[in-house]
């Protein structure tokens, strides 16, 4: 996890450095001292550094604990540099190098007999524990706050003044009828704190662990997608990993080897599985089979492999999160590029939908074969 | 020490972390335009009023002259220069990032008035007043007028 974690601080800091790069200078701007004004640059910038480092498992917990500080001495410098997104990055930092193993280096994650600590192991659970205080949190502000309390106040101002003022994607638009109506958005709002009460409860119960995380990935792509909470949706989704034994190799995939498609997904996907958690073989056809011992077959089993491993929500991630000051791909909007991303993946998992494609594409031969 | 025991001590200090920074964030000395807002509920805060801006630089005696500016690639060139509703409303993330309320911004803004003030008239030569007229999103008017260089 150290690795995915690592990632998304680089991605995250970059992309906070640009955004807060202008609230820095107004905050700068006619300050007596030059070196007090450019502290907060500094600060974010080391972090940015350390966070490379801790990445590249460079004397990983040295870096961690340089990113920590600079972070820390940013939030004491400058009132600009405050937000939950980082402050939660912040957390999962000083947690991995209060509690995660000491061994780590990037190079074995990517080699296909790594191993890792299972999920009831310290680190895994106190990223668990965290992930429910955010959601507890939230609930608290929520259930406290006089433009939420099941009155739809916020949801109503968010699709009717804040999202387009803010942001270019597809969802706003067409929901901004349903979303600005009175009872609509009320029952969203009283929906989404009871999503936010129930998907720890049900993350934490083994027998609903998996509906909590399709309800968690539900809900924090629907924000993402409408809202662009940007590295929170990122950074709560990599906590879900935490939920979900790792290094069990309880994942059997067979593939056949005489489709190219296969043999390359055979060649690629152990490389990216960083959490260890499946055993390839060969076989007549592409088949997952999971620890239960269903058996999903070719789109469905694709659609399993693409979040057994962080590397797809790092994808995600860096879509949104790289080059932030590209705000338009040629002339199209990256908001709605990142909406149209996440809708094809999620129609992954409408069954039979990609199964015609995806046939074609197995059928091709391998190099082998030709 | 038992297991429970260091677990629960280990929790505890978790919790004692997790508030540290928001709790050193609220102490009310800090320099603005420090905000106390600390939620894990990104959309908290409050909406915030919608207001106009009137920036005028005058002589001692009351005579009207153009503003001193930064160069228009400045993000405070655009704060200087919102006047309307929606061009304020689109510089108060530069004022104060995440505010939620409408005194932080006006504690911002004042801070940053001062501040070009002071860097653009060392001397204290020239008057600066701004009138800041909000509505509020509850429909409340709200009026601020701030002279600086004043005799």
């Amino acid at each position: 996890m150290h690795l995915s974690l690592g990632c998304l601080a680089v991605l995250g800091l970059q992309h906070m450095g640009h955004e807060w790069s202008e609230s820095l200078e107004v905050w700068s701007y006619g300050r007596a001292h030059t070196l007090t004004s450019a502290a907060p640059s500094v600060c974010i910038a080391l972090a940015g550094a350390s966070a490379v480092a801790f990445t590249l498992g460079l004397r990983w917990r040295l870096a961690g604990a340089v990113l920590c500080a600079s972070m820390a001495a940013a939030y004491a410098l400058a009132p600009v540099t405050y937000h939950n997104n980082l402050y939660l990055l912040w957390l999962l930092v000083l947690l991995t190098l209060i509690a995660a193993p000491i061994a780590y280096a990037p190079r074995a994650l990517l080699l296909p007999t790594a191993t890792f600590a299972d999920h009831t192991a310290l680190f895994p659970r106190l990223v668990q524990w965290q992930v429910a205080i955010v959601y507890v949190g939230s609930v608290f502000v929520k259930a406290t706050h006089p433009m939420w309390r099941g009155t739809g106040g916020v949801i109503r101002w968010l699709a009717a003044v804040r999202v387009p003022e803010t942001n270019q994607g597809l969802v706003n638009p067409l929901l901004r009828p349903m979303l600005t109506h009175r009872g609509v958005a009320s029952a969203l709002d009283v929906g989404v704190m009871v999503a936010e009460v129930i998907i720890p409860l049900m993350l934490f119960s083994r027998r609903f662990r998996r509906t909590g995380l399709a309800c968690g990935v539900l809900l924090h792509g629907f924000m993402q997608a409408w809202l662009y909470p940007q590295l929170f949706t990122f950074l709560m989704l990599w906590g879900y990993y935490a939920f979900v034994p790792s290094g069990d190799r309880a994942w059997r995939v067979t593939y056949a080897p005489a489709s190219a498609f296969d043999a390359a997904l055979a060649r690629v996907y152990p490389r990216l599985d960083w959490m260890g958690r499946t055993v390839w073989e060969p076989g007549a056809s592409l088949t997952l089979c999971d620890p239960q011992g269903i058996t999903r077959e070719g789109g469905a089993a694709l659609r399993w492999l693409t979040v057994l491993t962080p590397v797809t929500l790092l994808g995600f991630a860096a879509l949104s999160l790289a080059a932030p000051g590209m705000r338009q791909v040629f002339t199209v909007p990256r908001d709605a590029l990142e909406n149209v991303a996440l809708f094809a993946w999620a129609t992954l998992w409408i069954p039979g939908d990609w199964g015609r494609t995806l046939g074609w594409v197995r059928s091709q031969p391998s190099r082998s074969q030709k | 020490m038992d297991a429970a025991r260091r677990a629960t001590l280990a929790g505890l200090a978790w919790l004692a972390v997790q508030f540290a920074v928001p709790l050193a964030r609220m102490d009310p000395s800090r320099s603005p335009p420090f905000s106390p807002r600390f939620s894990w509920s990104m959309f908290a805060g409050r909406p915030l009023a919608t207001c106009s801006h009137d920036l005028a630089w005058s002589t001692p005696e009351g005579e009207r002259l153009a503003m001193p500016l930064p160069p228009a690639t400045s993000p405070v060139h655009r704060i200087l220069t919102a006047r309307t509703p929606d061009e304020f409303r689109r510089v108060v993330p530069l004022l104060t990032a995440y505010a939620d309320s409408d005194a932080v911004v006006i504690t911002a803004l004042n801070d940053l008035l001062n501040r070009h003030k002071r860097a653009v008239d060392a001397r204290g030569r020239y008057v600066l007043t701004s009138t800041l007229v909000c509505r509020t999103f509850e429909g409340e008017m709200l009026r601020r007028t701030l002279r600086l260089g004043a005799p």
